[in-house]
């Protein structure tokens, strides 16, 4: 009885414990289901276009494949990127993901990044292996990979089908044929090669691929001759470069009012027809076609020096890839997505909107507009883009600068090599 | 009393202004290069790497340039417009709304449409051409020669407006009587600016000037958007060259060192220009 009557006197709060049990139990399966699909935001900070439309293409990808991640992406114009990431950085501010460039040469490559401790190394994540050993350089500092570059690009010159037609143009495999066809097509009033010496980062496509036939197929360990101290820019094949540079644009080969123009002007002007040629990279292409979708358009190999088509070399470049910051506080989702992205098809994704070729494998597939490049690609008659080993941040600056000099009568092209190796030196 | 009404502000100015400022001068006497490197003090190193960096005195040149003839031209061109606007003319409203208009656009903004006008393909060499005047084409932006100055004009363009503001509202304080007083006296047009008009607007002048010494002086965005220091650095300012040695070289000492040069060197000429001014109001009084 005293038990029953003790049940009984005790049935309610039983009942109050029961609820409360349950409620609590609830709140923490509720609440457990809630944090494992609460949201995570990495913030990402990334090269505006021409890569920013497919950066926003593979997150739009990935967040539909991963509802829990959210990326929040800021896309900032080429010329002032570093800037912008550097400022970032110097604020505290550092994002959880950030857009590198491959190997040194810049502020936000991989050597400085990973130098000063702002990007971590991501040797051990699964796609590290996968990693092609020519681009250990571009993605490696002191052994550890710090970013899967996506794709590569490559600088030719991009001709337009129909002018070639039109005037009965061949495309030129030699230096000379080259210099030949830019006096045939002045003549015939179309400007040969639409050059935009007014933005800084054009100005040195012509020289790198001149250089890669006129310094790197003779000697392809030029960079570690140079870091050795065993070779110089004035003492190579840098001189010539230059001098090449120099009679195209006295020979007329460039558009007129070439040092006033600006890329986007450069591009329309091949679009239009109003010029046959421009030496560009490979993302250029889509640029060019969206300007003109009637146009027909391709790359071939910039001719750079007078010799058996094996003599001719193209550079060649790792594009950029995605680093993960020091300081992100969330590590495991900022994993998944580079981990995500650099499978070989979001990779591919990535670089079929990028317009260039996806890096694995031995000689990648490339498009019909490429087809005269793949035989560089097949015979390794390739070299990287210089700049991706320079030692400093001053250098490719300097070079743009002196090219402008060059070419404007301001300095010499001895002036411009002393320049050059004056920077290389400085830290 | 008052200093308590003044702290609130005046703590405000000091956290949110002097110190971040006086903060980042420090860096100019270190070696801070990277980006998470450790930063040892230098003293006067950065200073001395100044003197003999070719573009750095290059720059400094051509700030000395465009502050020279920026402040001259926009100045005398300003007080002309406030001159010709202060007449009785019907459309005079309409007038100092469109010459004033280009001064409340963005500076980045006003680049870009000049750098258009500019392109060798441009409005300038289209609009040249149609005038038959085909032979004086140019590379505006690409001729080392004539850059700094198409970046001039353009500033000039953009700013004289606002001269001819402060030199319209200085012409408002002219009393009416005296300039009647010189007509009866038998003074012509330019004895009456000159000994009327032009000593009553130094305090205008003063202002007019000063501020566009300051502005040439620190001049960034439109050298930045139009040619971006270049051909080469034939248009690199103070400014320009500072954010290419601290953003772009990674070089953030050398650039805060180029930056506190600067500053000083704004800050004396604008007191030495103050001193000046004020002696010639206080004399024309």
């Amino acid at each position: 009885m005293r038990a029953i009557l003790g049940a009984t006197r005790s049935r309610p709060l039983n009942t109050a414990v029961l609820i409360v049990a349950l409620v609590t139990v609830a709140m923490v399966v509720a609440g457990s289901g809630a944090a494992a699909r609460q949201t995570v935001t990495l913030r990402l900070v990334g090269v505006a276009a021409p890569i920013s439309p497919a950066t926003t293409a593979v997150i739009n990808s990935f967040e539909k494949s991963h509802p829990n991640v959210k990326i929040n992406a800021t896309y900032v114009p080429g010329d002032t990127y570093t800037t912008a990431v550097a400022a970032q950085i110097r604020a505290g501010n550092t994002p959880d993901l950030i857009e590198v460039f491959p190997g040194g040469g810049s502020t936000n490559s991989v050597w400085e990044l990973a130098k000063s401790h702002v990007i971590r190394p991501l040797s051990d994540q699964p796609w590290v292996k996968r990693l092609p050993k020519a681009f250990y350089p571009a993605a490696q500092y002191k052994g550890q990979t710090y970013i899967y570059p996506l794709s590569f690009s490559m600088i030719g010159i991009i001709y337009n089908k129909q002018v070639f037609a039109k005037y009965h143009i061949t495309i030129p495999t030699t230096y000379s044929q080259l210099l030949s066809t830019c006096s045939k097509l002045k003549t015939d009033g179309v400007a040969p090669i639409t050059l935009a010496l007014a933005t800084p980062w054009n100005t040195q496509l012509v020289n790198y691929a001149l250089v890669a036939s006129l310094v790197y197929a003779k000697n392809p360990h030029f960079a570690a001759d140079m870091a050795a101290g065993k070779a110089t820019f004035s003492s190579s094949g840098w001189r010539q470069a230059f001098a090449d540079y120099l009679q195209m644009a006295q020979r007329g080969c460039f558009n007129n009012g070439y040092t006033g123009t600006e890329y986007t002007a450069s591009l329309r002007q091949l679009a239009d027809g109003k010029a046959a040629m421009a030496v560009q990279v490979t993302e250029s292409l889509p640029a060019i076609k969206s300007d003109n979708p009637k146009g027909q358009f391709a790359m071939f190999p910039f001719p750079g020096v007078n010799g058996p088509p094996s003599s001719i070399f193209i550079p060649v470049g790792a594009n950029d890839g995605f680093g993960i910051s020091q300081s992100t506080q969330h590590l495991p989702e900022a994993e998944q997505f580079v981990d995500w992205l650099n499978q070989p098809a979001n990779a591919k994704k990535f670089a079929d909107a990028l317009g260039d070729p996806v890096i694995g494998g031995s000689v990648p597939h490339l498009s019909s507009d490429l087809k005269l490049m793949e035989p560089k690609l097949a015979k390794n008659e390739t070299t990287t883009y210089m700049d991706q080993f320079w030692p400093n941040s001053q250098l490719q600056p300097v070079h743009f600068a002196v090219i402008q000099e060059v070419l404007t009568h301001q300095i010499s092209v001895s002036q411009a090599l002393k320049k050059m190796d004056q920077a290389y030196h400085k830290h | 009393v008052p200093w308590i009404f003044l702290a609130p502000a005046l703590l405000a100015y000091v956290t949110m202004m002097i110190g971040p400022s006086a903060a980042g001068a420090a860096y100019a006497f270190t070696d801070w290069n990277q980006l998470g490197g450790a930063v040892h003090f230098i003293g006067l190193g950065n200073f001395r790497s100044l003197l003999h960096d070719s573009v750095a005195v290059a720059a400094l040149e051509h700030t000395a340039y465009l502050a020279i003839v920026v402040v001259v031209v926009q100045n005398l061109a300003g007080l002309g417009l406030a001159l010709g606007l202060r007449r009785a003319l019907k459309s005079r409203g309409i007038l100092r709304v469109v010459f004033f208009a280009p001064a409340v656009m963005s500076s980045i903004a006003v680049a870009y449409i000049w750098q258009y006008i500019y392109d060798p393909s441009g409005a300038l060499n289209t609009a040249l051409g149609d005038l038959g005047l085909g032979a004086l084409n140019h590379t505006w932006l690409g001729d080392p020669r004539v850059a700094l100055w198409a970046i001039a004009a353009t500033v000039i363009w953009q700013w004289t407006g606002y001269s001819m503001v402060i030199y319209l509202a200085g012409l408002e304080s002219v009393p009416a009587e005296l300039e009647e007083a010189a007509v009866l006296d038998g003074a012509g047009a330019i004895h009456r600016f000159w000994y009327v008009t032009w000593p009553l607007l130094a305090p205008a002048t003063t202002i007019s000037v000063v501020l566009s010494s300051i502005l040439s002086l620190t001049l960034f965005d439109q050298v930045f958007a139009m040619t971006s220091g270049g051909p080469g650095v034939a248009t690199q300012t103070v400014s320009t060259d500072m954010y290419q040695e601290a953003f772009v070289y990674g070089h953030f000492a050398y650039g805060t060192a180029l930056a506190l040069l600067l500053t000083l060197m704004v800050a004396s000429m604008v007191a030495l220009m103050l001193m000046g001014l004020r002696r010639r109001e206080a004399a024309m009084a």
